[in-house]
């Protein structure tokens, strides 16, 4: 199996992340973060800052033009102006000779302050007397129509029949509500950036981002630039998960960059980190259900509560997806559903590894395994009797063409008896085993690649996708090879760089393998039906007569004819006419329609794709502390198309090892919109002695098309994780936990 | 500030540090040696695994001050310019490089591991690793990688993996 590309910089040390880069006179950049939730700004005095020695620029707000950002909604500037709304809300900015000036500067920055009251949770928010967070809500820029009112920054609802006919008809009803944290990314690397602005007045940023362009956009709105004077360059970057998606310290550092003249790296701390990436949002989710006695599924209505912190960030659209996800991959005649998402004066959540789908699944599917235990049906096949299949459609009436869940099913059931059912037992603990599915929406963003055959037959791939780490480089670079007949080895890939690739839509949403694969792939068509066309001539023969492989070109009956690809890519530079073999493709995803009278204010009401998931995990209930500790969990994805089989792999068990810590570990807790746990020893991701063997079973589809098959899995796989775990602790110890995470606590409360 | 002279990567090197400067920052910002990572500064995430004196340690919280006389081997000092340290290889060969940002202290903490421990179980090498912290693989290819540096390692050689 192909290795990773970029596998031996990375061992060796030499791979380099933003806060590696080192360049003459560069100095260092740094933020001052509020300490208050919530206050108005009534001044900031910065001469005494500015006059420290080492000092070369010191930034408030003000330095910036009045504008708003944001990706759904536009409600925040580059650094606040007036109004401090959360705890790590950058409010200064210096850039000096080295750190400890940088931190003596942040000290002698004044802020007069008048502190408001703050709003602390979704219901807080909600009540009839709680402060307004953002006074001028209503002159805000939305991307789609949204129910905006006061704190509530989208009410997204969906109805589908007739529920309360739903219930009448039904033979049981089950309603449960769970309570879910706010968790982070936690990507190792926490987010780090170097910004110039050179003498042409054009601005370089160097950074850790998952999407160069979506960066470039930012800036560029925040600074009021044409696009052609801000070049983003993705470095390697340290695991994203969606903290690194959008411009944040960047356009601070390239502010930094203009009033000093030099270069100006910003590294955050794992405390700011804690304190500003854009998690994953804090909810409550009321579940009520109708099923008849043979398990069909009839009505569902879901009441959906997501605080989203200061911003939007991606709160609507993070709504938004939990409404359609609530069903889990099942079908319903009758809905009722109602997300509401409200601002807080707390951290703005944004997009975490399938932002809405870990949330809506562990309600559907720890319900899901309620309703089969009632029922007396066995969890398989009361999933199967409700699965989605092609044809059916989705919450906001998206018919599906996919289809699958049924055989992910089968193979999760066939690999649990090989896997699951010979684990030794441990004295003082119950076993228990859990299953939950998954389907999840992939996102689809246009995007380009070009590629250019050199002189020697070898090609580069030029794309503006950054490698994060999900092995984007080395499958794309995997479809050329194969397609051109060449050794991955010799296609070089430039990568991440918005001066040198195609527009490309970032490492987001499961989206890139195939959003990108599309264009990448036909670019390599074009380029093989270039190569064979001029070859045709030269040997005389059809075109149809022809096939590349080993870097050559035969004739198909008669092998000892033949042209090496390096003799037919000079031939084409020299020949009158011809010129170097360079091709551009791009291409935007399908995105079908949907019935626009079920939902109303919802902003992800359309998929190009969906693709499907279960898992199963074993775990071990420690009798006398509560513990949950997991043995095993088994993981089955359906991909359409493995391109990088070994990275498939390590994306499922990563998202598994992800979802495992939303299941047990993981909660950032906070005192007054403070978070209080804001470091790895306190904020527990799981360790090796954590995370069990991970058992990934690729599903393919038969005959699949590539690239046109080819599916997501960044995502996915940390969607079905904690409720497998929590109906595996059901299993063993017939109690209900509805709080995650799962900690010992919890559970000796609820067995006591 | 004062006078420090430690070999690094079997070169010696004399520099002036500050009292509070740590041996990671001195690594990053004065040699240059940017391999060895900064995760979180404060020992939790094992990023910035070195070897002092052939240990394993947090070089966030080791003082460069402490280490005037000693031997560090950073990541840097692992491979030369043709051929990979078999635990690199072992690391490329069985997928457990992702972002890579917690792998030059996964590397160098299974150097430590294998030196004391040639041929680790799973359960060793888990409770060995368990303060270097990865978000992105799971662990599950990290063990795999370290299982097959230990055959590689071994006199009767072998360890491919799956």
């Amino acid at each position: 199996m192909t290795n990773r590309l970029e596998g031996n910089e990375k061992v060796t040390g030499k791979a380099i992340f933003a806060g590696d880069i080192h360049v003459e006179g560069i100095v260092v950049g740094k933020i001052l973060r509020s300490k208050v939730a919530h206050a108005r700004i009534k001044n900031i005095i910065t001469d005494r800052a500015s006059k420290l020695p080492g000092v070369l620029a010191v930034i408030t707000g003000k330095d910036f033009p009045d504008v708003y950002g944001g990706r759904t909604v536009r409600d925040e500037q580059a650094m606040v102006k007036n109004k401090i709304r959360y705890i790590g809300e950058g409010v200064a900015a210096v850039a000096a000779v080295d750190e400890e000036t940088a931190e003596r500067a942040l000290e002698l920055i004044e802020i007069e302050l008048e502190e408001l009251p703050g709003v602390f949770s979704a219901e807080g928010g909600l009540e009839d007397n709680a402060p307004l967070i953002h006074e001028n809500w209503q002159s805000y820029w939305t991307s789609v129509p949204l129910t905006r009112r006061d704190n509530i920054d989208a009410l997204v609802t969906a109805k589908k029949g007739d529920i309360e006919a739903g219930f009448a008809a039904s033979d049981l009803i089950i309603e449960d509500e769970f309570i879910l944290p706010l968790i982070h990314h936690a990507p190792m690397e926490p987010k780090a950036t170097v910004a110039y602005y050179d003498s042409n007045r054009k601005l370089t940023v160097w950074t850790g981002t998952q999407s160069a362009f979506s960066v470039r956009r930012g800036i560029a709105r925040y600074l009021q630039l044409p696009l052609s004077r801000v070049r983003v360059v993705g470095v390697r970057v340290g695991g994203g998960f969606g903290a690194k998606t959008t411009a944040t310290i960047e356009t601070v550092a390239a502010m930094l960059a203009i009033k000093s003249g030099r270069h100006v790296k910003i590294e955050m701390s794992r405390q700011d980190d804690f304190y500003a990436a854009n998690p994953r949002n804090s909810m409550k989710i009321w579940v009520k259900t109708g099923v008849k006695k043979d398990g069909r599924l009839i009505a569902r209505q879901a009441r959906i509560l997501v605080d989203s912190g200061a911003y939007d960030i991606f709160g609507a659209n993070t709504t938004s997806q939990v409404v359609t996800l609530i069903t889990g991959p099942y079908k319903f005649e009758h809905l009722d559903i109602e997300g509401t998402c409200v601002y807080t004066t707390k951290i703005p959540c944004g997009a975490c590894r399938g932002p809405g789908g870990p949330e809506a699944h562990f309600a559907a599917e720890t319900q899901m395994d309620r309703i089969a235990r009632e029922l007396g049906i066995d969890p398989f096949e009361l999933r199967r009797i409700n699965a989605l299949e092609a044809g059916d459609d989705t919450v906001p009436g998206q018919v599906l063409t996919d289809y699958g869940y049924t055989n992910v099913l089968n193979q999760l059931e066939i690999a649990m008896k090989d896997h699951l059912d010979n684990i030794p037992l441990t004295p003082g603990k119950a076993r228990g085993i859990g299953i939950a599915g998954c389907f999840w929406g992939m996102s689809g963003i246009g995007s380009g690649a070009t590629i250019h055959l050199n002189e020697d037959g070898s090609v580069t791939l030029f794309i503006g996708a950054v490698e994060i780490g999900n092995g984007v480089i080395t499958a794309m670079a995997l479809l050329v090879a194969e397609e051109l007949g060449i050794p991955v080895e010799n296609v070089s890939v430039i990568s991440g760089d918005t001066d040198a690739g195609p527009y490309e839509g970032g490492a987001v949403g499961s989206r890139t393998t195939h959003d990108l694969g599309v264009p990448v792939l036909n670019a390599a068509r074009e380029v093989k039906k270039q190569v064979l066309s001029f070859a045709s001539g030269q040997l005389d023969v059809d075109v149809k007569e022809l096939e590349l492989g080993d870097s050559r070109i035969f004739v198909k009956n008669d092998r000892s004819r033949m042209l090496k690809l390096e003799q037919v890519a000079n031939s084409r530079i020299n020949a009158t006419g011809g010129g170097p073999i360079v091709v551009t493709a791009s291409s935007t995803p399908f995105k079908p329609d949907y019935d626009k009278q079920r939902v109303s204010s919802h902003s992800r009401a359309s998929k190009p794709f969906f693709v499907f998931g279960a898992q199963a995990a074993a775990v071990d209930v420690d009798l006398v502390t509560g513990k949950v500790s997991v043995c095993k969990v088994i993981a089955a994805h359906d991909v359409g198309k493995a391109v990088f089989p070994k990275g498939v792999e390590g994306q499922i068990q990563g998202g598994v090892a992800m979802g495992l810590g939303y299941a047990l570990s993981e909660e950032a807790v906070f005192d007054q919109g403070r978070m209080i746990n804001a470091n790895f020893l306190d904020y527990r991701i799981p360790t090796m002695l954590d995370v069990p063997e991970i058992i990934p079973i690729i599903i393919e589809k038969p005959n699949a098309r590539v690239p046109e098959d080819i599916r997501g899995i960044g995502e996915p796989p940390a969607i079905p994780t904690a409720p497998a775990v929590a109906n595996a602790v059901f299993d063993a110890v017939g109690v209900r936990i509805n709080t995650l995470p799962i900690t010992p606590e919890r559970v000796f409360m609820a067995t006591k | 500030m004062r006078q420090i002279k430690f070999r690094v990567n079997g070169v010696m090197q004399s520099i002036e540090a500050a009292d509070n400067q740590t041996l990671l920052d001195i690594l990053r910002e004065r040699l240059h040696l940017t391999g060895t990572k900064k995760g979180c500064d404060e020992g939790d995430c094992g990023a910035c695994t070195v070897l002092l004196n052939k240990q394993p340690v947090n070089s966030c919280l080791v003082l460069a001050a402490e280490v005037d006389g000693c031997e560090v081997i950073t990541i840097e000092g692992l491979a030369n310019e043709e051929k990979n340290d078999p635990i690199q290889q072992a690391f490329v060969d069985c997928g457990a490089v992702q972002c890579g940002f917690c792998t030059p202290g996964m590397v160098m903490m299974t150097h430590a591991l294998l030196e004391e421990t040639p041929n680790p179980s799973e359960e060793e090498i888990r409770n060995f690793m368990e303060g270097n912290l990865c978000r992105c693989t799971g662990y599950v290819k990290i063990v795999e990688a370290v299982q097959t540096a230990a055959a590689r390692r071994l006199p009767e050689g072998g360890g491919e993996c799956d």
